[in-house]
């Protein structure tokens, strides 16, 4: 069954991939504008932009432009950037692990707040445990991003200087060897701890910003949950039986609160890699997001495919991901 | 002589750097005594002793500083880029004032003096039609070869051959490498055939004549690639004084001092130049007012710019630019020269100056005032909707006739400006629908070839600056007849026969006096006689630099750049 279902997903991510790249594709080129011009600059001459165009192979035919695009990508080449005059594969090489750092940090700090706070908040309902937990996760709802990371730089880096105002590792810094391209986790495997606590101090405050939008989702969803649960029959036995406020909360309500947690978990990890543009652009993080905001304004057609055929394979992995999840969770679930 | 500002002053004044005003200036503040200033002056290189023509000098003299120190410049964006045969971008010509050198550079603030670089002197024919470089005997590159007139020949030969963005900066003058003579290792003569007043000025312009090791485009060099463009475009090897040590396209670049520097390390400079990118304004601000950063340019908002000045920690610098803002006009769509002349009484010219970009501009025609053959006469318009209103319906259209403007929807400026030539037209009982679109779409708008009437009638936020001291060279590319579709940028498809005559005529001037006469004419026909464009004015550059920041001074041609060499931490 998990076979089947794997296999099922995967097709249906061929077919999810195929229709972007047709999307993408025709979106940007409907755009008016020349990247050649604008890689070229406004001063430079027609004949220097002719040659742009030439080699970019931007003169040719838009279908014939697509089938070349398609060829080379299935070769796991997907041409070189407009923007950074560099093979797009390289630049993912160098932005997505910066945006999976920053993600994978935010993500863990939602979850392991947002996880105790949910169920603190639902335990607690009403009282101010419960109110502190949802003025947290209706702030970090209403709040936007951008401000809240200014706000935070400010606050934090301007005027009581306790975190760097950005950046993977100050300028001039080397990274540490290159294992998983995660500064924090390289620095700790090489065992240079001294980098380790730079690279965590510089990740901290985007961290922490990104995080917080996520983990007001996560408290939300875990305090639905709870509440529900908590009112169910099988937790009333559970406490005539005699079993700890602590025992049934953790032992029998949580686990089956976490079912539409996990779901929107799954999501959260998706949405937190895609959507850290903002973050990165605050936090001069050099990052996919970015990266993607550049391509996308300077028509660059190639880097902007690859970032979003990237981005949608995240996202049908991740769902592939929580899917079988859910099958280890809940046994009573099947996908046939 | 053992104030090492006084040895400072001594070593300037022998290399021709400071002109005998700045040698007196700071000789006095020095408590020199005249004999010796005197002497001074004297003893300086003839190139010398010119006084700036343009604004006073403003090479600060050299204080009490600390030791050498990191230098942050903080930018807005990286750049892909560094090749300065290839690339045509204000930060990659930034980059090449730190690690590259040109024969000769445009001195202090001036616009028309230059002092020496690689060369140590160069001389002119009767005629101006060939120039002899004296080259410096011990300038060596990065990569420790040496820099003689072949290697600057070779340089100048992928500059010409490569055909990147600035290649028409060389090609105006020298079209072919042969007339690149190498008459001995230190001694180059270009001979260009005819009479050239300004080689000069475009030998030291911000774009292009940075030379490149020729040892190191061999060694990088492929089939693919002869001139080793992929190499260069994130790596540097000139004979500039620091070298590039790193180079993270978005994250920023680090040079550190070149310890061989022809020119030396006597007193004070800076060890290390860093350039951080940081793509947000307030951040941006935060670093200077942190101290984080030592200098921003032209990256800030106006209101930033405004606040900072109040700020005792920094020291924002204006200085006027070459450049010009405007918006085009689209003369087949606005046929007669009465419309258009309409269409400029009616633009909000106060507001747009006072308001908009609170001082940071101010009033000129299509030629800054920093520019050679500016005409301090020029004809300005003045709002007045009652006249403007009388010419347009002369002209043959109706109230309530409505026109299009184009603007760029991410420059809330551009949308100001818009917003308010709008209220006037309507005012006058016309309409104006602002067409706000991404940039992309404005400068496509420009140089495509699209036929006019596809084109709105006015296309805002556009602006040019030239590539060197010539004011042909402002012109020429945005109004000239054969800059019409195809990739040119008269994206108002304007056509004067008399304009064009006066620019055949100014492309070859024989002297200064000629050509200020001819561009007199000029600038009356593209304002008075027969506008292509709503001009609004002349944009003022900032840098803002902490305060213990010393060695800087603007130039209008070098726009948003640094004389990294010159500068210094104060104590």
């Amino acid at each position: 069954m998990l076979v089947r279902l794997i296999v099922r997903r995967l097709l249906f991510l061929v077919v999810v991939l195929f229709g972007l790249s047709v999307i993408t594709f025709s979106l940007s080129h409907v755009i008016p504008g020349d990247p050649a011009r604008l890689m070229a600059g406004p001063r430079a001459s027609a004949s220097a932009v002719q040659k742009i165009r030439e080699q970019f192979g931007l003169n040719d035919p838009l279908p014939q432009q697509y089938i070349t695009y398609v060829g080379e990508v299935l070769h796991f080449n997907f041409g070189m950037s407009f923007t950074t005059r560099r093979p797009v594969a390289q630049d993912l090489q160098r932005f997505l692990p910066a945006t999976i750092e920053l993600g994978l940090y935010a993500f863990v700090i939602s979850t392991l707040i947002g996880i105790p706070l949910g169920v603190l908040s639902a335990v607690k309902r009403d009282q101010w445990p419960d109110h502190i937990a949802r003025f947290v996760s209706i702030s970090g709802l209403a709040l936007p991003v951008f401000w809240l990371a200014i706000m935070a730089q400010f606050i934090f880096f301007g005027r009581l200087g306790w975190l760097p105002d950005g950046e993977r590792l100050p300028i001039g810094v080397d990274p540490p060897r290159t294992i998983t391209s995660l500064y924090t986790i390289d620095a700790l495997l090489t065992g240079n701890f001294s980098l380790f606590w730079l690279a965590l101090k510089h990740l901290a405050m985007p961290a922490l910003v990104l995080a917080y939008g996520s983990l007001a989702v996560v408290t939300r969803m875990v305090r639905g949950g709870m509440l529900e649960v908590l009112n169910q029959d099988y937790i009333r036995t559970a406490r005539a039986k005699g079993i700890t406020q602590r025992g049934v909360v953790l032992g029998h309500a949580l686990k089956n609160a976490l079912l539409p947690t996990v779901t929107s978990i799954g999501l959260q990890i998706g949405l937190l890699l895609s959507g850290a543009f903002l973050v990165e652009i605050v936090f001069s993080w050099p990052g996919i997001g970015r990266y993607a905001v550049d391509a996308i304004q300077r028509l660059d057609y190639n880097a902007t495919m690859a970032t979003t055929l990237l981005i949608a394979l995240i996202f049908v992995l991740l769902n592939l991901l929580v899917d079988i999840l859910y099958l280890f969770l809940d046994p009573r679930i099947s996908y046939t | 002589m053992d104030d090492p500002r006084i040895a400072r002053l001594f070593s300037h004044a022998r290399a021709g750097r400071m002109s005998r005003r700045q040698l007196l200036e700071t000789g006095l503040r020095l408590g020199l005594a005249s004999p010796v200033i005197l002497s001074l002056i004297e003893a300086a290189p003839e190139r010398a002793a010119a006084a700036s023509i343009s604004e006073p000098a403003s090479i600060p003299a050299p204080s009490a500083q600390s030791g050498g120190s990191t230098f942050t410049n903080i930018t807005s964006n990286g750049v892909e880029d560094i090749d300065p045969h290839y690339s045509y971008s204000t930060l990659s010509s930034t980059v090449a004032m730190a690690v590259y050198e040109m024969l000769l550079q445009l001195k202090g603030d001036s616009t028309t003096e230059f002092s020496p670089m690689l060369a140590q002197s160069w001389e002119a024919n009767a005629d101006n039609s060939t120039y002899t470089f004296k080259l410096a005997p011990n300038a060596k590159f990065h990569d420790g070869t040496v820099c003689d007139a072949q290697a600057v020949k070779d340089s100048y030969t992928r500059w010409i051959e490569l055909g990147g963005s600035p290649v028409n900066v060389i090609t105006r003058f020298v079209p072919k490498p042969d007339a690149m003579v190498v008459v001995d290792p230190t001694t180059l003569r270009f001979e260009l055939g005819q009479p050239q007043p300004l080689f000069l000025s475009a030998m030291a312009s911000q774009y292009g004549p940075s030379v490149v090791s020729p040892t190191a485009i061999k060694k990088n060099a492929t089939k693919d690639d002869p001139y080793a463009h992929e190499f260069f475009k994130a790596n540097a090897v000139g004979t500039g004084p620091y070298t590039l040590t790193s180079n993270q396209l978005n994250e920023g670049m680090v040079f550190e001092k070149f310890a061989d520097y022809h020119m030396g390390w006597d007193g004070n400079h800076f060890d290390k130049i860093v350039f951080r990118v940081v793509p947000e304004d307030a951040t941006r601000r935060q670093l200077l007012e942190s101290g984080d950063g030592d200098a921003a340019a032209y990256n800030l908002t106006i209101d930033a710019v405004t606040e900072l000045k109040q700020n005792p920690d920094v020291n924002v610098v204006e200085y006027p630019s070459t450049a010009v803002s405007w918006a085009i006009m689209n003369a087949p769509r606005l046929k007669t020269k009465e419309v258009r002349q309409g269409f400029s009484y009616a633009f909000p010219y106060d507001d747009i100056v006072n308001s908009v970009f609170k001082g940071l501009m101010k009033r000129n025609g299509p030629i800054a005032d920093t520019v050679r053959a500016w005409d301090k006469n020029v004809f300005l318009y003045k709002t007045d909707l009652d006249k403007a209103k009388q010419l347009i319906l002369g002209a043959g259209f109706k109230e309530g006739d409505s026109f299009e403007y184009m603007a760029d929807a991410n420059d809330q400026r551009e949308q100001t400006v818009a917003q308010l030539f709008q209220a006037n037209v309507q005012k006058m009982g016309f309409s104006l629908e602002i067409q706000a679109v991404d940039y992309t779409t404005v400068e496509s708008t420009v140089f495509g070839d699209q036929p006019p009437e596809q084109k709105p009638h006015f296309i805002g936020g556009w602006g040019w600056w030239p590539d060197y001291n010539d004011p042909w060279n402002q012109l020429a590319p945005n109004f000239d007849k054969d800059q019409i579709g195809n990739g040119g940028s008269n994206g108002g498809a304007w056509v004067n026969d008399r304009y064009e005559t006066l620019m055949a005529q100014a492309k070859h001037f024989k002297d200064e006096a000629e050509l200020d006469t001819l561009m007199k004419e000029i600038q009356n026909i593209l304002t008075e006689q027969d506008p292509p464009a709503l001009y609004y004015g002349q944009p003022i550059y900032y840098t803002v630099l902490r305060k213990d920041i010393g060695g800087f001074y603007p130039n209008p041609l070098y726009l948003s750049s640094f004389p990294f060499y010159s500068m210094y931490r104060k104590s």
